[in-house]
C-alpha cells in the first residue's frame, strides 16, 4: 500500500552547500490494513518522512510508492486525488477556528466538489463515529484538545480514505485522552479497514496499536520489525531507550546496585498468555530459587497483555539460576540480566 | 442654531454628501485591489503556497514606493494618468484613482499581515486534503483572517476619510474642504467645529462597527 524505495531527502542549508540530511535511504514497506509507526526523538526526520507519502514533501532520490503510484511522478490533478484518499491528523489538530466542528467537517468536502447533501450526510455519519455529534455547533475553541483531535479524525475519515496518516497527534494530549484516541485509531484500523501511518515519540502509542515499527535516527531506520520483537529484543542503543530495557521501572539505581553485583538481578517481559502463567511460583518449585520482586509494570501491546517484572533470583547455586533462566526461556518470557 | 442651519446646513450636507461618496466609492475599489495585492504577496513570498522571487519582490518594492508618497504628493504626481483614466483632473471624479491609488497598497499590506496571521499547520491540512491553492486562498485563509481582515478595513476606511479632507485641493469638495475653506480661509469656527464633530461621530461609528463586525468573526 505504501512504499518507500531507498528514499533520501535533503534540505537546502541556511548557508550555502551545507545541506541538511533530513532522510537518508530508507526503505519499508507498510500493507493494506496495517498500523505502521515510526519512532524517533524530535529531528530524527519523521515529519519529512510522513509528509512524503501525500507529496507535501518530494523525495530528493529514490521513490515514495502509494498503491503502485510514486507520489512524486503524479500531474497536479492526480496529486490532488491521492491526496483526497489519504487522511492526515496533526499535532496541533488544524481545524478552522472560524468554523463549528460540522463546517469543519462539511467545507473541506464541498471544496473538493462533494455535493451538499452528501456532505452532510458523510458529516453527521463520522461524527457519530467520533462521538462528537452532539457537540456539531461547537467551535473549536470551545472542545478541549482530544475533543479537537475528534474532530479532525471525522474530517479525515469523511473523504473516505484508504490511508490515514498521524503527525504525532496525541503527542499534545494527556495520557487518558491519549488512550482514547488511540482507540479510536484502533477502531478505525479494524471497523473500516483503514491504513494507518504514524510517527511518534511516544513508545506508549507504539506499543499500544502498532503492528510494526520502524525505529528513526537522524533520518537512518536503525531497527525495524514487529512491535513485540523490537521491544522486547531491541538491538540498537535508542530502542533500548525508548523500549526502557535499561529502564529500572522507577527503582532507584542505587538500590538495585547490592542485587546487581550478584548478577542474578533480571528483567522479565511478558507478551500475551505468557503473562498468565504462574512462572514465579514454579521458580521456586524446580529450582529452589526464592524470586524476590522489586518492581513491575502491566499494560497492553496491541491488543496483548503486556507485563515487566524486576525480579532478583535469590539462590547460591549458579547452575540452579542458569537452568531457571533457560526455563523462563522456554515458557516464551524474554529475560535479560539488567545492567544499571 | 435655526439660523445656523438655515445658512449653512444645505452645505455641510453636502459636503458630508461628498466626503462619503469619495470615501465608499474609493474604499471598495481600493478593498478590491488591495485584497489582490495583499493575496499576491502572501502566495509569491518564499514559504507561499507558490512562491515566486520575482513578482515578489516588484510588487513588494512598487506597494514600498506607493506607501511612501504622502497622499498630497501622490495627487499632484499622478496628476496626467489621472487625466488619462478619468478624463479629468478634477471633482469627485478626479480624486478617485489618486484615492485608490493611495489606499490600494495600504490594505494591500493590512491584508498581507492578517493573511500571514493565518495558522500554516491549517493551510498544510487543506493541502494534505487535496484542496487547490486557490480554494485555500480564498475560502481558508480568507476566511480564517476575515476577522483581523476587517479590523485593518476600519483602519484603512478611517484613513482614507483623512485623506479626503485634502481632495477639495481639486475641487472635490468634502467636509474636509469645508473645514479648511470655510473655518480657516474665511475665520468661520463654527463651521469648521461642526464640520469637525460630524467627522468625529463618522469616525467613531466607522471603528465601532469594525470593533462589532470583527468580534462576530471572532470564534476562538
Amino acid at each position: 500500500m505504501i512504499e518507500f524505495k531507498n528514499v533520501s531527502k535533503t534540505f537546502a542549508g541556511q548557508q550555502k552547500n551545507k545541506h541538511v540530511k533530513a532522510v537518508e535511504n530508507v526503505s519499508l514497506n507498510v500493507a493494506d490494513g496495517e498500523i505502521y509507526g515510526v519512532m524517533g526523538y524530535s529531528g530524527a526526520g519523521k515529519s519529512t518522512l510522513i509528509r512524503m507519502i501525500n507529496g507535501l514533501e518530494k523525495p530528493s532520490s529514490g521513490q515514495v510508492i502509494v498503491n503502485g503510484e510514486s507520489v512524486a511522478d503524479l500531474s497536479k490533478p492526480d496529486l490532488l486525488k491521492l491526496r483526497r484518499k489519504i487522511g492526515m491528523i496533526f499535532q496541533s489538530y488544524n481545524l478552522l477556528v472560524t468554523a463549528n466542528v460540522f463546517q469543519n467537517i462539511v467545507l473541506p468536502l464541498t471544496l473538493e466538489g462533494i455535493d451538499k447533501t452528501e456532505a452532510t450526510q458523510r458529516a453527521e455519519k463520522y461524527l457519530k463515529i467520533v462521538d462528537l455529534w452532539e457537540k456539531r455547533d461547537s467551535f473549536p475553541a470551545q472542545l478541549s484538545g482530544g475533543q479537537r483531535q475528534r474532530v479532525a479524525v471525522a474530517r479525515a475519515l469523511a473523504h473516505e480514505p484508504k490511508i490515514l496518516l498521524s503527525d504525532e497527534a496525541t503527542s499534545a494530549l494527556d495520557p487518558e485522552t491519549t488512550e482514547s484516541i488511540l482507540s479510536l485509531l484502533l477502531k478505525i484500523n479494524q471497523e473500516l479497514g483503514i491504513t494507518i501511518f504514524l510517527i511518534t515519540h511516544e513508545m506508549e502509542v507504539i506499543q499500544r496499536i502498532c503492528d510494526r515499527v520502524a525505529v528513526l535516527d537522524q533520518g537512518v531506520i536503525v531497527e525495524e520489525g514487529n512491535v513485540v520483537d523490537v521491544f522486547t529484543k531491541p538491538q540498537q542503543e535508542i530502542t533500548k531507550r525508548f523500549a526502557g530495557v535499561s529502564d529500572t521501572l522507577g527503582v532507584p539505581r542505587d538500590i538495585l546496585a547490592p542485587y546487581q553485583e550478584t548478577k542474578q538481578l533480571v528483567s522479565l517481559q511478558f507478551v500475551g498468555d505468557s503473562a498468565n502463567n504462574p512462572l514465579l511460583s514454579q521458580l521456586q518449585e524446580k529450582f529452589k530459587i526464592t524470586p524476590d520482586i522489586l518492581a513491575g509494570s502491566m499494560g497492553y501491546m496491541k491488543r496483548e497483555p503486556y507485563g515487566r517484572l524486576l525480579v532478583y533470583l535469590k539462590t547460591d547455586d549458579r547452575s540452579q539460576y542458569e537452568a531457571a533462566l533457560q526455563y523462563i526461556r522456554d515458557q516464551n518470557v524474554h529475560v535479560e540480566e539488567v545492567e544499571v | 442654531m435655526q439660523t445656523f442651519i438655515n445658512t449653512w446646513g444645505s452645505v455641510i450636507w453636502a459636503g458630508f454628501g461628498q466626503t462619503l461618496a469619495m470615501t465608499s466609492i474609493t474604499f471598495i475599489l481600493s478593498i478590491v485591489i488591495g485584497i489582490q495585492i495583499g493575496v499576491l504577496l502572501v502566495v509569491t513570498r518564499a514559504d507561499g503556497l507558490h512562491p515566486n522571487r520575482t513578482v515578489y519582490s516588484i510588487t513588494n518594492w512598487l506597494i514600498n514606493i506607493l506607501r511612501s508618497l504622502p497622499f498630497i504628493i501622490l495627487l499632484f504626481l499622478i496628476l496626467p494618468i489621472t487625466k488619462l483614466v478619468a478624463g479629468t483632473t478634477i471633482g469627485i471624479r478626479g480624486v478617485i484613482l489618486p484615492l485608490v491609488v493611495y489606499a490600494g497598497p495600504y490594505i494591500g499590506r493590512l491584508v498581507e499581515s492578517s493573511l500571514l496571521e493565518v495558522d500554516p499547520g491549517t493551510i498544510e491540512a487543506y493541502q494534505s486534503m487535496g484542496i487547490s491553492n486557490s480554494n485555500i486562498i480564498w475560502r481558508i485563509m480568507v476566511r480564517e483572517s476575515r476577522s483581523s481582515i476587517i479590523r485593518g478595513l476600519t483602519i484603512a476606511a478611517i484613513g482614507l476619510i483623512g485623506a479626503t479632507a485634502m481632495a477639495g485641493l481639486v475641487g472635490a469638495g468634502g467636509l474636509g474642504d469645508i473645514a479648511y475653506q470655510y473655518g480657516f480661509q474665511r475665520y468661520q469656527p463654527d463651521v469648521m467645529y461642526v464640520t469637525i464633530v460630524i467627522l468625529i461621530v463618522l469616525v467613531q461609528l466607522i471603528q465601532s462597527i469594525g470593533n462589532v463586525v470583527s468580534a462576530r468573526l471572532k470564534k476562538d
